[in-house]
């Protein structure tokens, strides 16, 4: 059925021009101008932390200055989190496969959605412009009254946080409103794709935390250009209370991160096992309970932070608690292998790397977690070595594993599979290199945002360095396996993974610009591969 | 600035080489490291845990034959569902527990601690013995405390958040301006234990380190005599030297008539000098004391407004020799 209707021209060449991608609605180019979007800010942010490894080569002054080095880890945190990885998943992979995995033509607001694109745009030349009115040098954190007393466009950058935050909100309405409206006849809650189960809970917190960073951002703006004590105890202000405001939204944010990357890998699990996702309704229910949780543990990222013992107690209790739908959500991945047809193809390694480095990421989370240990853990590299993990061990390699398998789906071209499996290797070997040092070092005492530091740290700051060199290739190298395939690439058939969603049953690879020939009709759950044929 | 690098070549001291933590050297730490020795083992056992059937799944079940199908499509278990959610509870309420008893002894100050008073500020720790009327100061500054005695540090910050880190005694709290934090410890080991900052507070952070040095009682009582025979009778010039890498002006000026984040002390002394606004003023007496006393008060040109006040750390004798040190720098 599909195959008749292969002459149609897909939503790449339908439209011709500049302009067609400039100024389209069409929720595929948009996420795919999401998509080129954020990887040119994610090799940006990378090239920062190349070059911040790089100094740290050796203890004191090795390429830059002590300030310097503080501006380039600031830039490396700010572009890496507001720039590459709260937008990354939902808004690039998110925008193109939504609509298509619930049956429909487009998402709710199409508009909206082009607004929230160029939103982001005007919110990254922003940021970007901090550097000409002198690069900040707070930490992505702005932890006031440092942020105050500074010098720097800190104004700026915190600015360009606040008008992202916009983009991230659209996105989350766009895509709420899109699950509860535009599902196909037929498609129930309990039909969905996981993905979209995931991306739904994302989107809840997105409208519901984003607006206190913007409070938070706003204020602070206000204390540093027009000195009212908010913040700053020389005005009459309280520190800490930056703290609660900012990890308020920071903390949700970090969910913001990962239930996407949870997401991709609930699709790649099953699909690469073609077999029927194992706890299906506790995998979405969890996401939902992960997104609600999230919002009440942000008081761990300050056990040492002159915070009663008693706050202490319960946030340490509460993020206990959220670690449960994480493990929930770990031991089913598992169970779903369990007597699959299990294949491992490209998007399927970066599923088993996601769910190497996630497992360590998530497990040193409980360190962090339990009280007396956070206190000598905290603020050291134990610390950045664990987010890392998270956010690149778990969220990247699931956004790494999407794109590599919605690849063909959006471009029409497979990739060379040795290249891609190669691409996995070298990404998961460099990333251990470079961060696991960095669990050692952290419990031995290295503090984080060190210009300097003991001797005795050097072996492991050295190790680090090489393996950053080989994650960067790593990342390089996947770049140049996806970019080799547009111009080489073999043309896609519609279901090169006899995957069971809408995307690869209903429409041809790539889509056409309407999505699909027919209103398809839902009349079994996501993963049911043994009635692919049946379901048109 | 020297005794900087020397501090940085120093060990942290390590119990081994394969040891995942520094040396314990007070009472919290042995009750903190079982706890952590413990996580580590049962998180490598969660890990292979759920990483090992994935990898044996991932062999056994591989696909031979290109559209070979699942062998059973089985979506769930009740039994085995409720086991994994149920079991990691008790194991997380069990690190909870132990968790918030250490935490709870971290902050639980001895009614017989000895009480020492740490300010903050950019980039060293000041420390201050009520009890013995010293204090010492400066980056690489030597806190003396006795083997086996509580001390309880009371701690607050002269501009940005701080926060007092000693990794070998695994305690760290933030040092906040305009409030007083406080923690505890009591050294179990004779030695030298580095103090880190440990909350990011500008351009020499990472220099804002100073020594806790361990010493049996009857040394740090020779210590605490040595200490206070030390600045009493120091010509003021020599005093006023001492002053200035100990207080730290050297982080902000220099003496060789290099700008750094304040103006050089180089020849400044009895001449004019440009301030922001129109006014220029002459460097004097009552200028030097302003401005160590109220460092906002007059802004020289081209310079940022973040100096700290030395308000109640100074003495007047050591003002004098400050501004006696300041007038021999032609």
């Amino acid at each position: 059925m599909v195959a008749n209707h292969l002459e149609e021209e897909s939503y790449l060449t339908s439209k011709k021009g500049i302009s067609s991608w400039l100024f389209t609605l069409d929720h595929k180019r948009i996420g795919l101008m999401y998509l080129v979007s954020v990887m040119f800010f994610f090799f940006m942010g990378g090239l920062f932390a190349i070059l911040l490894r790089m100094e740290l080569w050796s203890a004191g002054e090795t390429i830059v200055k002590a300030k310097q080095y503080n501006q380039l880890f600031t830039l490396h945190g700010a572009i890496m989190v507001f720039l590459v990885i709260i937008p990354g998943i939902p808004a690039s992979l998110g925008n193109f496969v939504l609509p298509l995995q619930l049956g429909a033509k487009d998402v709710a607001f199409p508009r909206i959605n082009l607004m929230s694109y160029y939103i982001y745009v005007v919110g990254a030349l922003i940021a970007l412009s901090s550097l000409f009115v002198g690069a900040i040098d707070t930490g992505w954190t702005f932890y006031t009254p440092y942020s105050i007393t500074t010098d720097g466009g800190v104004v700026v950058m915190v600015f360009a946080a606040f008008v992202l935050g916009f983009s991230s909100i659209f996105t989350g309405v766009n895509f709420i409103a899109t699950v509860h409206k535009l599902r196909a006849p037929g498609m129930t809650w309990f039909r969905m794709p996981l993905f979209i189960w995931g991306i739904y809970a994302t989107a809840i917190i997105q409208i519901m935390a984003t607006p206190v960073l913007a409070i938070t951002l706003v204020l602070l703006i206000i204390e540093r250009v027009f000195h009212v004590g908010i913040f700053d105890p020389q005005l009459g202000g309280d520190p800490v209370l930056f703290q609660h405001f900012f990890w308020f939204y920071s903390h949700p944010a970090v969910y913001i991160m990962i239930l996407p990357g949870m997401a991709v890998i609930s699709e790649l699990i099953t699909t690469f096992s073609q077999k029927r996702i194992f706890g299906y309704k506790a995998i979405a229910y969890s996401s939902i309970a992960i997104a609600v949780i999230s919002f009440l543990v942000w008081g761990h990222h300050m056990f040492v932070s002159g915070q009663s013992e008693l706050v202490g107690m319960i946030f340490s209790a509460l993020t206990f608690l959220v670690a449960i739908p994480s493990g929930v959500k770990m031991f089913n991945w598992a169970a779903t292998m369990y007597q699959g047809s299990i294949s491992l193809a490209t998007p399927m390694l970066w599923a088993m790397g996601f769910f190497l480095l996630f497992a360590i990421g998530g497990l040193t989370g409980c360190f962090l977690g339990t009280l007396s240990i956070d206190v000598h853990l905290h603020d050291t590299y134990f610390v950045v070595a664990h987010f890392h993990y998270v956010m690149v061990g778990g969220t990247f390699m699931a956004f790494m594993g999407g794109i590599f398998y919605w690849w063909p789906k959006m471009t029409g071209k497979m990739y060379n599979e040795t290249m891609g499996v190669w691409s996995v290797i070298l990404v998961v070997l460099g990333f251990n290199l470079t961060f696991f040092v960095q669990f050692l070092m952290g419990a031995q005492g290295m503090p984080r945002r060190y210009y300097h530091y003991l001797d005795q740290f050097q072996i492991y700051h050295q190790i680090s360095t090489v393996g950053s060199f080989l994650l960067g290739f790593g990342f390089l190298f996947s770049v140049i396996t996806l970019l080799v395939s547009l111009k080489h690439g073999k043309k896609a058939p519609p279901n090169p993974w006899h995957a069971a969603t809408f995307e690869w049953t209903e429409t041809a690879s790539p889509p056409i610009e309407h999505n699909f020939h027919h209103q398809p009709i839902c009349t079994r759950g996501p993963y049911e591969y043994d009635q692919i044929a049946k379901s048109v | 600035m020297d005794s900087v690098k020397e501090l940085l070549s120093m060990r942290l001291p390590v119990a081994s080489t394969m040891s995942w933590l520094p040396e314990a050297a007070s009472t919290a730490a042995s009750s903190v490291d079982w706890l952590f020795y413990f996580l580590i083992w049962s998180c490598v056992g969660l890990f292979l845990l759920v990483v090992v059937p994935v990898i044996w799944f991932s062999i056994r079940y591989r696909r031979k034959i290109e559209g070979q199908k699942a062998l059973s499509q089985v979506d769930h278990n009740v039994k085995i569902e409720a086991a994994w959610t149920l079991l990691p509870c008790i194991y997380l309420a069990f690190l909870f527990y132990w968790g918030f008893i250490g935490f709870v002894d971290l902050y639980t100050i001895p009614f017989n601690a000895k009480t020492l008073r740490v300010i903050g500020q950019k980039w060293n720790w000041t420390v201050q013995y009520p009890d013995d009327d010293i204090s010492v100061s400066g980056q690489g500054a030597v806190i003396g405390v006795p083997l086996g005695q509580p001390v309880q540090l009371i701690m607050s910050s002269q501009d940005v958040i701080h926060s007092f880190f000693v990794p070998n005694f695994r305690i760290k709290q933030d040092v906040l301006p305009g409030r007083y934090s406080s923690i505890w410890f009591q050294a179990t080991k004779i030695g030298e234990f580095p103090v880190f900052c440990t909350e990011y507070c500008g351009d020499e952070h990472s220099k804002m380190l100073a020594i806790i040095k361990v010493m049996p009682q009857d040394e740090y009582q020779e210590w605490l005599t040595k200490k206070k025979g030390e600045d009493v009778g120091l010509p003021p010039l020599e005093l006023g030297q001492k002053l200035y890498t100990q207080k730290a002006c050297n982080a902000c000026h220099t003496l060789d008539g290099t700008p750094k984040i304040g103006p050089s002390f180089k020849g400044i002394y009895g001449h004019m000098t440009q301030l922001e606004g129109m006014a220029a003023v002459k460097v004097d007496d009552g200028y030097i004391r302003e401005s160590i006393l109220e460092p906002q008060a007059k802004i020289v040109k081209g310079y940022p407004p973040v100096m700290p006040t030395f308000k109640g750390q100074l003495s007047e004798s050591d003002i004098n020799a400050l501004i006696e040190f300041i007038k021999s720098l032609k």
